[in-house]
């Protein structure tokens, strides 16, 4: 029987007592008084420290690498570089073409040669630094579209375009051909660094018979096991992975703590002794992947009714050295680059082309919200060229159930679009300062107008769709396992595949045991990952994990109400039809037993009240012409922006986020607003703030006084308001919400700082010098 | 390894005593924000930290009411968070306490100090520029060759640079406070709202008996430095103008003309320009309208 015939269908149980309140998280005590362990506070005895050695080139060949001062410093255990693999030296996720330690190339400045191991953090540093590197430069090549060029230098032989998607719908000539309005615009956005609060970090521990157990902090337990293995050459039954609480990840830690591991692991294997690696938060800002900076051309066609037409899209994403998480990310922006309208002809091509660069990989939107700022804005064009106001056009063209994709995936259910578009404009107050403000200096209640001349306010929308879950092209990835034990006090533990990265799963799993058990939350613990406790559950990731690993969990629950349900109806004298679990207790409403004395009846009977649940995503489709059911089901969202722009200065101020979003079902109100306010200045930080620039591959921002990210001082209020349209194979209903928090504010910010200023922008982030020179640029036409 | 040796003295003349003894192995800590992070990024490796942050006796503070046309003096020790809270500083020279409350967040300004501030020696120091406005001069003393004071323009050699020599220390800062109808101002562009460094930083102190107002310029030159062609055409016609604005305007366009900026990480010098020209033109009505 394949996974995906396991699975069952819809949770049969409605009644809800924990999934929709606001539970308070149940890792916050340990996180604000200081108790949570994070993998650099973790203690172990005779543990020693490694440190990678960075040659500091962008593009040359590798003749050598002499450690000799190194490994004759004391203190000084081990410097091991490829020839000391003993298994394969990749870690490559998806491609093979990512040498843990590379041996006869570096493609980028975060490429590491060595790994040192020494008593200390300190002199592990110090001894990386002595390793000398023998190098012969290479020409290098550092933007994507100069690197589609046939002369271009190569990253890898195998050239430097790697990836194309497509996506073809339609006649898309006749559908211009029917267009009254043609906008057609180029559009740039560039490298953004995820920031999470704790940098990469891992410790390996030899154990038992030459395995290894590997701690992290990371989104993919099971990623990190394969990389292990492989590089080690174990067995994965040999490598057990352990999530540490994880400050942070938005897809910073989906693939790339495989490599840091991987070192650690490595020096673990070679020295016989606990190896600890953590990273500077400049090595993070290095070796980590971006958001991939993109290029996109966007032509939308449209009556003079707002009806669209046609849309044209050729995007070029800029990879990087390797091709880490690439294909995910130009399949997604590939079958989203129309944005979440009913378009009739499209023809899409999305192209991943290898840089000097650092690699670009998963972040918060995965690859969405660049084509997403190109379609975002040309609406905006279109609706100004027909004199149309941008939230209507965006309700006359929405998805909605009956409509079609780009990908021709004929929308059933869930489609909660309109709403977000609807209360995003009436919670706004959109049509009253739309109409009042465009361009306009403007007054503010409580301040004098007299000297803000040069304040010029406006307002800006941008909706998005999100495929959840891997989709088409992730489906071997597409399945997860919760192991639940119910122990003879009653008590829960629940062991998982799904990570905690912050975003509260813990909290939202630990509330769908509870009703899936009729307990209150109290009786369960749920655990961080570990890859011993259930089978390969996939990245959490893609805004999967309450929906793939919270069915999970009801699977488990209900195959224990089956066993545990027997039991109570012996011992009452109950047939098994009768017998509900609730509140504690089980049994009908005359007789019952509390959920603790069932437990315990259990016990003495010695059956198992152990279960193991596992779901598997529905099939989904993407043929060669990017047509079919790329996504089993979509969130939707709309992000109404309120700026004032200085023009003098050219610095924006964004003072209001009205943020609706489709989420299915609510599992917790407060960390679902958190998970959105999050969301939300990081949008912010898109457009206004983050850039991680380079020159010749070499980083200039390496660090956070140099790589600007917006602070609690740069927070507008943010207003959040949920649409609740239920997925009918979602836990209690829910969808996924990890990524759209992060997806239609930069594009809302734009399009208000351009209602603002009356002139478009078609390159992010836009800093005070950017919107200030399109001023000047402005009053010189 | 390295592992730098740390002397913590307790009073000035004891530091001064080391700073003697050890010449310019040392380095000084005062607050340590601008240090730590250098150390922490092998950036240098002093042999010698002496931390002077017990030292009381450089935490003095008289600036108020009392000095108002005198003489204002403020220990190197004294914090950016004190001078931004301190009430005789806001009322005497706003400027400052304006210019320090822009400092870094909470934390940074709970440790960072006014001396080490000036010591520096960045160009976007917020508190130098603001000194500098004030007519200000760092009081430099040392265990063998006394104490001498020295006009802040000329403190500042570059970029990191000052006219400090091997055991001397920056002991305070002492300025002529502004009369009691003087008014000035403090307008910083930094990246974002906080933990920003100063893009392009404008101080002005305007005294309207006299008819003067001195100027200063952050970020646009390698060291903080007075607008002096600005000030002098405020000064040859402020007193008779007719129209007052329009004058501000152009001493602001004079000021763009004082800077001379150039492209960074941070911004470009074209866009220098046009902050110092706007920035300037805002403080100046502030002060002086």
């Amino acid at each position: 029987m394949s996974k995906r015939e396991i699975q069952d269908g819809p949770p049969e149980r409605d009644r809800t007592a924990a999934v929709g309140a606001p539970v308070k998280r149940v890792d916050a005590s340990d996180k604000v008084t200081g108790r949570a362990v994070y993998l650099d506070d973790m203690v172990m005895p005779g543990v020693l420290h490694a440190a990678l050695v960075f040659p500091g080139c962008a593009h040359a060949v590798l003749r050598g690498v002499d450690a000799s001062a190194a490994r004759s410093m004391a203190g000084v255990r081990s410097v091991l570089t490829a020839d000391d693999i003993p298994g394969e030296n990749q870690v490559g996720v998806i491609d093979t073409d990512q040498p843990l330690l590379p041996f006869d190339r570096i493609r980028y400045e975060g490429d590491a040669v060595a790994v040192v191991v020494a008593e200390t953090a300190v002199l592990a540093r110090e001894a990386a630094d002595a390793v000398s590197v023998d190098l012969t430069e290479l020409p290098g090549v550092f933007d994507a579209v100069r690197a589609m060029e046939p002369d271009a230098p190569l990253v890898h032989e195998s050239g430097n375009v790697f990836l194309h998607d497509k996506v073809r719908k339609g006649d898309v000539d006749a559908g211009f051909d029917a267009a009254d309005i043609i906008v057609e615009r180029e559009f740039r956005t560039h490298h953004q660094e995820h920031c999470y609060l704790e940098p990469l970090a891992a410790l390996a521990v030899p154990a038992d018979n030459g395995s290894m157990t590997v701690y992290g902090t990371m989104q993919c337990p099971f990623y990190v096991q394969k990389a292990v293995a492989d590089v080690l050459g174990l067995p994965l039954a040999s490598v057990r992975v352990i999530q540490t609480v994880t400050g942070g990840g938005f897809g910073g830690k989906e693939d790339v703590p495989s490599e840091i591991c991987a070192c650690a692991a490595l020096a673990a294997w070679k020295t016989g002794s606990a190896v600890k690696l953590v990273y500077s938060r400049e090595e993070d800002f290095l070796r980590s992947s971006k958001r991939h900076p993109m290029r996109v051309t966007f032509k939308l066609g449209a009556k003079r009714d707002g009806t669209f037409t046609a849309a044209k899209i050729r995007a070029v994403a800029d990879g990087g050295a390797y091709t880490t998480l690439s294909p995910v990310v130009v399949f997604r922006a590939a079958a989203h680059a129309t944005g979440p309208y009913e378009i009739p002809n499209v023809w899409t091509d999305v192209y991943g082309v290898y840089t000097n660069r650092q690699t670009a990989g998963a972040f918060r939107g995965f690859g969405q919200p660049q084509v997403i700022f190109a379609n975002e804005s040309v609406i905006d064009e279109v609706a100004d060229a027909i004199g149309m106001d941008p939230v209507d056009i965006r309700l006359k063209n929405c998805l909605d159930v009956g409509k079609r994709t780009a990908t021709n995936q004929l929308l059933t259910e869930s489609v909660g679009l309109r709403e977000t578009l609807e209360l995003a404009r009436e919670l706004s107050g959109w049509d009253g300062k739309r109409a009042a403000q465009g361009g306009r200096g403007g007054e503010q209640p409580g301040r004098a107008s007299d000297a803000r001349d040069h304040i010029k306010r406006g307002i800006g929308v941008g909706s998005i769709y999100y495929g959840v879950s891997l989709g088409a092209k992730g489906l071997a990835l597409d399945g997860s396992g919760a192991h639940i034990n119910v122990y003879r006090d009653g008590s829960v533990r629940i062991g998982v595949g799904g990570t905690e990265m912050g975003q509260g799963l813990l909290t939202v799993l630990a509330q769908i045991a509870a009703d899936s058990l009729g307990v209150p939350v109290g009786f369960v613990h749920v655990e961080r990952a570990d890859t011993s406790v259930v089978p390969d559950s996939g990245p959490s990731v893609a805004s999967r994990t309450t929906l793939m690993t919270g069915n999970a969990v009801i699977d488990a629950a209900r195959k224990l109400r089956t066993v545990m349900g027997e039991v109570a109806a012996d011992s009452l004298g109950l047939d098994p039809s009768e017998i509900e679990f609730d509140g504690g207790t089980v049994g009908s409403a005359e007789k019952n037993v509390t959920f603790a004395e069932l437990a315990e009846q259990c016990w003495v009977r010695n059956v198992s009240t152990a279960a193991d649940g596992w779901y598997a995503a529905p099939e989904s489709t993407f043929d060669e012409n990017g047509q079919g059911d790329a996504y089993a089901v979509y969130s939707y969202a709309t992000h109404v922006a309120e700026i004032e722009v200085d023009t003098e200065t050219g610095r924006v101020t964004v003072v209001r986020i009205t943020a609706a979003h489709d989420v299915g079902r609510v599992m917790n109100p407060v960390t679902l607003e958190g998970q959105i306010e999050g969301g939300v200045l990081q949008g912010i930080g898109m457009a206004l703030y983050e850039q991680m620039k380079s020159k010749g591959g070499a980083v200039v921002t390496p660090d956070f006084s140099t790589y600007i990210i917006p602070t609690a001082m740069d927070t507008p209020a943010i207003r959040t308001v949920f649409v609740e349209d239920p997925y009918s194979k979602g836990p209690f209903g829910a969808k996924g919400i990890g990524e759209t928090p992060a997806m239609p504010g930069a594009v809302a910010v734009a399009n208000a700082v351009s209602n603002a200023l009356g002139v478009r922008f078609h390159e992010l982030p836009l800093t005070p010098e950017r919107v200030r020179r399109a001023v000047s640029e402005r009053k010189n036409s | 390894m390295y592992e730098p040796q740390w002397k913590r003295p307790t009073s000035k003349a004891e530091a001064l005593a080391v700073l003697g003894d050890v010449g310019e192995d040392a380095v000084v800590v005062a607050g340590g924000t601008d240090i730590a992070p250098l150390i922490s990024k092998c950036r240098i490796r002093p042999r010698l930290l002496v931390d002077i942050s017990r030292v009381d006796d450089l935490k003095l503070l008289n600036v108020g009411p009392g000095s108002k046309g005198g003489s204002a003096a403020i220990g190197a020790m004294v914090t950016h968070g004190a001078l931004a809270r301190d009430e005789g500083v806001s009322e005497v020279a706003h400027v400052l306490a304006a210019a320090c409350r822009t400092v870094g967040a909470p934390q940074v300004r709970a440790r960072g100090t006014i001396g080490g501030n000036v010591a520096n020696a960045s160009p976007a120091a917020d508190g130098a520029v603001a000194l500098v406005a004030l007519g200000a001069s760092a009081v430099v003393e040392s265990d063998g060759n006394g104490r001498r004071e020295v006009p802040l323009p000329e403190f500042f050699l570059g970029p990191g640079q000052t006219v400090l020599r091997p055991g001397e220390l920056v002991t305070g800062i002492t300025f002529a406070a502004p009369s009691s109808v003087a008014r000035s101002a403090y307008r910083k562009a930094g990246q974002r709202n906080a933990l920003a460094i100063a893009v392009v930083s404008v101080a002005a102190v305007h005294e309207p008996e006299a008819g003067t107002v001195r100027i200063a310029l952050g970020s646009v030159a390698p060291t903080p430095i007075r607008a002096t062609e600005a000030e002098k055409l405020f000064e040859s016609g402020w007193l008779d103008a007719s129209d007052r604005a329009e004058l501000l305007g152009a001493v602001a366009a004079a000021a763009a003309r004082d800077a001379s900026p150039i492209d960074d990480i941070r911004a470009s010098a074209w866009y220098r320009t046009v902050l110092v020209e706007v920035l300037t033109r805002r403080a100046l009505e502030e002060v002086c309208l």
